[in-house]
């Protein structure tokens, strides 16, 4: 798994919003064994936190009718923007125009 | 400018120049730095003065122009400095002067600095995208890597791996070539591969600064190397690679949604870049609509919310606004309208919405509907905080009531929908129990309890409901199973053993002694923990059923000599002996006894020991004959009590012993006595107040009491400042000053009117 896109904790454990308790739990520790905290303590930390998040079906309700309005942000945005952006491919010449001082 | 501070001649030219470099004026900043005419002898300034040289060469190599002029300011404003030297030769190789650039560097004779000129020269081929200065044998590599971008760009991947095969081991664009690869693996979301490629860069390259940003975005290692300006700043070049106008908009809108005045602004720049974010990130979509109901809820924003369903469409879980609406009403302090809306959710949900699992759909409507019972609890709340009818009474009861009745009907719905969730249960059970329901309470808690056995809260809650219904038996056997489910709760082991003991106690007179001996025996270490005292004297009564009257007296002298158990020991026997129906020649020494130790004026503990037990026999409703008249003549010890000289934490304990046991007029001699010997204690003028009020004593002596009370009470050392004292302190201050406020409005108002 390449870093997880923050905010969707079904997206960062790579479940449909349908999963089951079953199936997001073992989604988790299959995930937490790939990425232990030690070696990588941020991606475990968002990993746990989106399990936290729906581990059962009275957090993933609560999840679905209230959602994360409250923990999002625009930075959490800008970010996503970001790394679409960067994995498009820019060309050489854009990659260039980064160097130069903003207009 | 008077008061302004004058700027010298050198910082406004380099001022100037760094401005006409932004232009693109390149000429004019290095004519400006050369007419300044010196060079700096501040070392800083030098290399502000390098960095804007820099930054002139980038313009003109990039533009394939010459750079004589920018190496005659270099030698007007620069030195003779290895930095300064390597910069110039840095140039002259991007300019394809590379013998002059070599021969520039040959006095500091480092080897590395041929193969670095050399680099440089490779790099503006890249940078400009010509090879007009490259020498011959470098062409071909030059195009291959031209060509491998293209491919790249287009995400011809094979065709972009095969235009990098020539270079080769030895060659100056390797680093290219690895770049490209690293950037290749990076589209394709292969972070390592991008990574152990990017490793091999080298630092002064141009290949390294472009890879930096993407780099710090998946390779740790790398990003916990740099100063948080340095990930600043990379950051920043990764925006600009990214629509920048679109990314500071978002950043603005974020900013206007954060107050109320300014929402209209926030919906006129969300309409302009929306089209934008459909096309750039349209998964994105439901998280933007999230992040705009939440701001529009913090912030009450009814009137866009048309705006909001015309700009982005229904929401597929909310295609009627109740829930958002539901909740800017709750925000605004306006549950009726909050309800409204909850309802009517809660019925679209009822109608089975495509798009949602079945138990998801019913927990959902469960926690719709418990919504709607909070917040029914809440306008009660308010209702009686507010309204002047709490002074009436009834018309405020029957409105609550109502209030109350709807609220049980709805978490009756809950529990039908979500039948294994708890909180609702005990919400219902609260109210069942608060409207004297009790038989349907404990109906709803045992319910509850037979699918979930091991609920410890709620066991509580139904042993505690057995002993208030007197349901002993019951209580016990939910007692003895908290007892099992949280071994170590201290409340918990007094309330079993005390269950226990009254099981054996209200059958002293009808079971045979070996069965009430083995019922003690069988919890005997928990009840010598929690009710030694009380234990001594039920054991000592059965030994008298059990005809040894050697034992009976052994274990009351044991009970007697405990601390503060002398009159309360001896009363406790009597007690039992009358409710165990012993013969007169048994029972007759033991009241004897009694009344003998009872002729001794008790102390505020001894007092509160027997208050305590008295309390246990009219709770157990071990109504024996007598009790009456002995509640009567106990209470009178507490008047006794007072002569000795006073403890205050016996004092306290025997005055939350008579609140609780709500005997006022001894509470209120207590609180007396208390006043006079503690006079900076604010218990005790509590006591008073709440003695004074529970009897309807409402005069302007229980407002200075509380007052007292009060003062004292926020001077106590904050480790003598108990949760228990301020809560009750407080809650009988809102009482009694609620009241006294909603009285003088009345008058107010009233005389306002004869005024008139």
């Amino acid at each position: 798994m390449n870093e997880p896109i923050p905010g969707d904790p079904y997206r960062v454990l790579g479940l449909r919003p349908d999963a089951s308790d079953v199936a997001i739990r073992e989604a988790y520790l299959k995930l937490v064994q790939q990425h232990p905290p030690e070696r990588e303590p941020e991606t475990f930390a968002a990993i746990r936190e989106a399990y936290e998040r729906i581990r059962d079906l009275d957090r993933r309700t609560r999840y679905r009718l209230f959602g994360d309005g409250r923990w999002d942000t625009v930075e959490a945005l800008v970010e996503e923007l970001v790394c679409q952006t960067q994995r498009r491919r820019p060309p050489l010449e854009a990659l260039l125009g980064t160097l130069r001082p903003p207009s | 400018m008077p008061g302004q501070a004058v700027q010298s001649q050198p910082v406004r030219s380099r001022a100037q120049a760094h401005s006409l470099l932004q232009k693109g004026q390149i000429d004019e900043a290095l004519r400006l730095m050369r007419e300044r005419g010196q060079r700096s002898v501040n070392a800083e300034n030098r290399e502000l003065d390098l960095a804007i040289l820099r930054q002139a060469a980038d313009a003109l190599l990039d533009r394939n122009q010459a750079i004589d002029e920018l190496l005659a300011t270099a030698d007007a404003v620069g030195d003779a400095s290895p930095t300064w030297q390597r910069s110039r030769a840095e140039w002259l190789a991007r300019a394809g002067r590379l013998d002059e650039a070599c021969k520039l560097l040959a006095h500091l004779a480092d080897p590395n600095d041929p193969v670095r000129l050399t680099h440089a020269l490779v790099d503006q081929s890249i940078r400009s995208r010509s090879a007009v200065h490259l020498p011959r044998e470098y062409h071909s590599a030059h195009q291959g890597i031209l060509k491998a971008f293209q491919h790249y760009e287009r995400g011809e991947d094979e065709q972009a791996r095969e235009a990098l095969q020539a270079i080769n081991l030895s060659s100056p664009f390797l680093d290219w070539k690895v770049f490209l690869r690293g950037m290749i693996a990076f589209a394709n979301g292969d972070s390592a591969k991008a990574i152990e490629n990017w490793q091999r860069l080298a630092p002064h390259r141009l290949a390294y600064q472009l890879a930096a940003p993407f780099r710090l975005s998946i390779d740790r290692n790398y990003k916990s190397s740099l100063s948080d300006a340095e990930q600043g700043q990379l950051r920043k070049r990764l925006e600009r690679l990214t629509d920048e106008k679109l990314i500071n908009d978002l950043r603005l809108m974020q900013r206007f949604l954060s107050s109320p005045d300014t929402l209209g602004l926030a919906f006129t720049l969300l309409e302009d870049i929306y089209p934008h974010l459909l096309r750039l990130v349209p998964e994105w979509i439901p998280r933007l609509r999230r992040f705009v109901e939440h701001s529009l809820v913090q912030q009450g924003g009814w009137n866009y919310l048309a705006r909001l369903q015309q700009l982005l469409g229904p929401s597929p879980d909310d295609p009627h606004q109740n829930k958002l609406k539901a909740q800017i009403a709750e925000i605004s302090g306006d549950l009726e309208k909050a309800n409204q809306h909850w309802g009517q959710y809660e019925a679209w949900l009822a109608s089975s919405p495509p798009g949602w699992p079945p138990d998801l759909l019913q927990r959902a409507r469960a926690i719709v509907l418990f919504q709607i019972a909070s917040n029914g609890n809440d306008l009660i709340q308010n209702l009686t905080k507010s309204s002047l009818h709490s002074a009436l009474r009834d018309p405020l009861r029957r409105v609550v009531r109502d209030k109350f009745l709807t609220m049980v009907q709805t978490l009756k719905r809950v529990l039908e929908l979500a039948p294994d969730w708890d909180e609702p249960v005990l919400r219902l059970v609260e109210i069942l129990s608060g409207l004297q329901a009790l038989p349907e309470a404990r109906t709803v808690v045992e319910g509850y309890l037979s699918r979930h056995p091991e609920h410890f809260g709620l066991t509580r809650v139904i042993a505690s409901l057995c002993d208030a219904h007197r349901e002993f038996e019951a209580g016990r056997s939910y007692w003895l199973k908290c007892l099992k489910l949280q071994p170590l709760d201290r409340h918990v082991q007094q309330r079993a053993a005390e269950a226990v003991l009254r099981g054996v106690r209200l059958k002293l007179r009808s079971l045979p002694v070996e069965a009430l001996e083995q019922a003690l025996a069988e919890h005997r270490p928990l009840l010598e923990e929690a009710l030694r005292p009380e234990l001594l004297t039920t054991r000592a009564i059965l030994a008298a059923r059990r005809q040894d009257p050697q034992a009976c007296r052994s274990l009351s002298d044991e009970a007697i000599r405990l601390p503060n158990e002398r009159s309360a020991a001896a009363y406790r026997l009597m007690a039992e002996a009358t409710w165990a129906g012993l013969p007169p020649a048994m029972r007759n020494p033991i009241a004897q006894q009694f009344q003998a130790l009872l002729d001794i004026p008790p102390t505020p503990g001894e007092a509160t020991a027997l208050i305590r037990s008295l309390r246990q026999y009219i709770h157990s409703g071990l109504d024996y004959r007598g009790l009456k008249t002995h509640e009567k003549l106990l209470r009178a010890q507490v008047a006794r009590c007072i002569t000795h000289p006073a403890d205050v934490d016996e004092l306290a304990a025997l005055g939350w012993l008579l609140q609780d046991a709500r005997y006022w007029k001894e509470l209120r001699l207590l609180a007396l006595h208390g006043q006079k010997n503690f006079p900076t204690h604010p218990l005790f003028f509590y006591h008073e107040a709440a003695a004074m009020h529970a009897r309807g004593l409402n005069s302007p002596r229980l407002r200075r009491l509380l007052d007292k009370a009060w003062a004292l009470w926020q001077r106590l050392p904050a480790e003598s400042q108990t949760p228990r004292l301020r809560q009750k302190l407080e809650h009988l201050r809102a009482e009694v000053c609620g009241l006294d406020l909603l009285f003088d409005n009345f008058i107010f108002s009233h005389s306002e009117e004869s005024d008139e």
